[in-house]
């Protein structure tokens, strides 16, 4: 196999790797080919700030007070009366 | 007209026969669509009312399933952001936090709504922005997702008898607004492309060749994305967005994904790739626009001879 057939390779297993649903030997396959290749193991990092960005995004709380204070209302007509 | 009446009975009773006695009600609309046309191009396979597997929401689909969440369980967050005490029980061989608000199901009872209400409040209702987020994300537009979200604590309210302290909440409350919304959803035929997640796998890397290209390589260090890409994820196709919102920001897995939202795994998979490449697509625009372009470096030049 060729370094290029190995790289794409490589790189169609960087979401399945980063979700960590690879099977072992196929993850030790990809983290020995990270260690030696720059170029999939920056595909990897572009990947990771990514996923780290859209877990940290922030939805302001200010979005939230409107619903809030609806599901407040239902909930209060259902007879919820604790303090919150 | 004898024979006309013998007709229209034969007429009616195979009708019966064949469909059932509520047979032009219960039809589905869209069932012509799924003889004739391959279920590969179908991105969201119909389904018949009748069909869908509404997960009773007393159950614990996950915790039935012994797939007890990993790692830090995110309930003990919640518990401790909102206040309240709570204890560590051991089950299952796991440490589960347990709110300190009734020890038993008979101690639940007998405390009456006051405590039910307490308990309500301390550890349902902080999940409300994880609830409207996933709401927002099965639900077409604002208003929908508003009225789920309400629909979906009136529902956990009136049945919290039925929540067991220690499993996770945000599941019994995410399991609840599937089911209201399956029961509301107004099934459309909606064909798009077809679902392939080797098509999609690249993704990862070409998004990074993409942006290298564009001189935005440094993006996610260098610039504040938090509120592009909740633009940009209210942009996305609700298709697409409902897996992208459970996965990476609710961050349940693929399994869990199919379950809650009545697809194959695979479908998950395709649909996350895309989504996430979409996402990278449009954040890439928006850093291009804020002006992060690092210029190219010079090519080398060759000496003059």
């Amino acid at each position: 196999m060729s370094s290029r057939d190995n790289c794409e390779t490589i790189a169609s297993q960087l979401w399945p790797y980063l979700d960590g649903i690879l099977p072992d030997s196929e993850k030790d396959r990809v983290v020995s080919h990270l260690e030696e290749c720059l170029t999939c193991a920056s595909h990897l990092d572009f990947a990771s700030s990514f996923l780290d960005a859209v877990h940290k995004a922030s939805f302001p709380e200010a979005e939230f007070e409107t619903i809030r204070a609806r599901v407040m209302r239902a909930l209060n007509e259902e007879g919820f009366a604790a303090q919150t | 007209m004898r024979h006309r009446r013998v007709g229209f009975i034969v007429l009616a009773v195979t009708i019966v026969r064949r469909k059932g006695p509520l047979g032009f009600i219960r039809r589905p609309p869209f069932s012509d669509h799924r003889e004739t046309s391959g279920r590969e191009n179908c991105i969201d396979p119909p389904v018949a009312r009748d069909e869908f597997p509404v997960i009773p929401f007393y159950v614990d689909p996950y915790a039935a399933a012994g797939m007890i969440a990993r790692g830090t369980d995110p309930i003990a967050q919640e518990l401790s952001e909102a206040g309240a005490a709570y204890m560590t029980v051991r089950l299952n061989h796991q440490e589960v936090p347990q709110p300190m608000l009734a020890r038993s199901a008979s101690e639940r009872v007998s405390r009456g709504r006051e405590g039910r209400d307490a308990e309500f409040a301390a550890v349902a209702l902080p999940l409300l922005p994880s609830i409207a987020r996933v709401a927002a994300a099965l639900t077409r537009d604002a208003a929908d997702a508003d009225d789920l979200v309400q629909d979906t604590f009136l529902q956990a309210y009136r049945n919290w008898h039925a929540f067991t302290i220690g499993t996770d909440c945000r599941r019994w409350l995410i399991t609840i607004c599937r089911n209201e919304f399956f029961r509301r959803r107004h099934r459309e035929r909606r064909v798009t492309a077809v679902d392939d997640a080797d098509l999609e796998l690249l993704g990862a890397a070409r998004a990074h060749i993409e942006a290298r290209n564009a001189g935005a390589e440094e993006m996610f260090a260098r610039l504040d994305l938090g509120p592009a890409i909740a633009r940009a994820i209210a942009d996305l196709d609700p298709v697409f967005r409902s897996v992208v919102v459970l996965s990476d920001i609710e961050g349940f897995g693929y399994d869990e994904i199919a379950a809650a939202l009545v697809i194959p795994v695979g479908t998950v998979r395709s649909r996350l790739y895309r989504g996430r490449r979409k996402l990278q697509t449009a954040l890439l625009s928006y850093a291009i626009d804020a002006g992060l372009r690092t210029p190219a470096p010079e090519p080398a030049r060759r000496p003059k001879e």
